[in-house]
């Protein structure tokens, strides 16, 4: 009996220490691509500021209408979802997903309508097994986004905006707050809104040319383009802190999985051990 | 020529930060010349070359849209994208040239269609400012 036990044991403790290396691996992967994703987020910061800024500016400078600041009248969404490309990612895809469900039954269930646009394999699955309106689908840029892809997206959203499709763009991603703590948040893209309060300086006496309406209008695609990008890149590096901590605890997990297996079988040898002396002992008295 | 502060911003990086004497860019209105001193001014730029004159010598950067803002700290552009002369990418862009051709022909909806206009005036710019065309 106890040698059976032993060989079940053995073959528990390689297969436990097989799954053990590919989650490593796996936490290696990540905190690699974790520092990448770090550095591009960071590096995005300056070109939205200044973008902001002189939005700001403008909506300070000058009282004028746009198009993308006009309030909402017909009550028609569109919500941009970003999510990871990949699971084993603790509970990352999760989080955002079922946020966005929730700030998309909202918009049902008061009666406006609905379509959306999903950013990561993972979010087009979900919202292609629901039934929504997903019009436009964008797995797999996350990892290696340009800004000329972004841009094509934002074409897109503006065209639609402009036709009157949707008069309001929701996004919903995932922020990183911490090596340890990311947490999925959302944004209003279209209208925008409340800019000069925003604490713009006045100048008065800059030239906008042709004119701060167009300017403003031009501005847009480039403002909407620098939030979506930093949007998918912030996305993307939550997604590799969040892999990297799930796949650190598992690690953990298959270690201490691997000690109290080590010591089932050390305690099943020895019990093996001392009956066969036991065994031994006692034939020899008996002969 | 008085030297000003010029910095150029990009998504992915600060692209330049440093003097320079003199900037000719393509703005909506067409080509302007900044010098230092410039009253303030802000203006959406178009996919063009970007000439930017260091120590007396022009270089040239191909730039696909964005935002000139000059204020009394300085000139900043912020752009999607921008490419010194010989740091442009001519195969991709002869690909993307010739898949936007391809798309113009094919009386695609007025939307793809102007969509690959632009492709191809980005693509066309940066062969031009590479010298290959």
């Amino acid at each position: 009996m106890a040698t059976a036990n032993m060989k079940d044991v053995k073959r528990r403790i390689k297969s436990v220490e097989s799954t053990m290396q590919i989650t490593k691996a796996m936490q290696l992967v990540a905190a690699s691509k974790l520092r990448r994703a770090k550095d591009k987020a960071v590096a995005v910061q300056p070109f939205f500021e200044t973008l902001f800024k002189t939005m700001c500016d403008i909506s300070c400078d000058r009282a004028f209408k746009s198009v993308y600041t006009k309030k909402k009248f017909l009550n028609s969404t569109l919500l941009i979802v970003v999510a990871g490309d990949r699971g084993l990612a603790g509970g990352f895809n999760s989080n955002v997903l079922k946020m966005a469900k929730a700030k998309a039954d909202d918009v049902l269930s008061s009666g406006g309508q609905l379509r959306v646009m999903a950013v990561g394999k993972k979010a087009v699955e979900f919202f292609e097994k629901r039934d929504y309106d997903l019009v436009w689908k964008y797995p797999q840029i996350a990892e290696n986004i340009d800004t000329d892809t972004v841009i094509d997206i934002v074409e897109d959203i503006i065209a639609g905006f402009r036709n009157g499709d949707y008069d309001k763009v929701e996004l919903v991603y995932t922020t990183f707050v911490s090596a340890l703590t990311q947490e999925p948040c959302s944004l209003q893209i279209l209208p925008v809104e409340d800019l000069d309060k925003l604490g713009g300086k006045k100048h008065p006496s800059t030239i906008y040319d042709p004119s701060p309406e167009e300017v403003f209008d031009g501005m847009i695609p480039q403002y909407i383009g620098g939030m979506l990008y930093s949007a998918i890149v912030d996305s993307y590096a939550s997604e590799q802190a969040a892999r990297r901590t799930a796949m650190e605890s598992a690690t953990d997990n298959a270690g201490e999985m691997i000690d109290n297996l080590s010591l089932l079988y050390n305690r099943a040898r020895q019990a093996q051990i001392t009956q066969e002396l036991t065994e031994i002992s006692s034939a020899t008295i008996g002969r | 020529m008085t030297p000003f502060d010029l910095k150029i911003i990009t998504p992915e990086k600060t692209f330049f930060e440093g003097n320079t004497e003199q900037i000719i860019v393509r703005t909506v209105s067409g080509d302007i010349g900044i010098l230092a001193g410039h009253a303030p001014y802000v203006a959406n730029i178009v996919s063009s070359p970007f000439r930017i004159k260091i120590e007396g010598e022009f270089r040239t950067a191909a730039i696909s849209g964005g935002l000139i803002k000059v204020s009394a700290d300085g000139v900043t552009v912020v752009t999607s994208a921008i490419e010194w002369a010989d740091e442009i990418d001519v195969a991709r862009a002869e690909k993307a040239k010739a898949a936007a051709e391809n798309k113009l022909r094919e009386n695609a909806s007025q939307k793809e269609f102007e969509r690959a206009e632009q492709k191809l005036r980005r693509a066309m710019n940066r062969l031009v400012v590479a010298g290959k065309k």
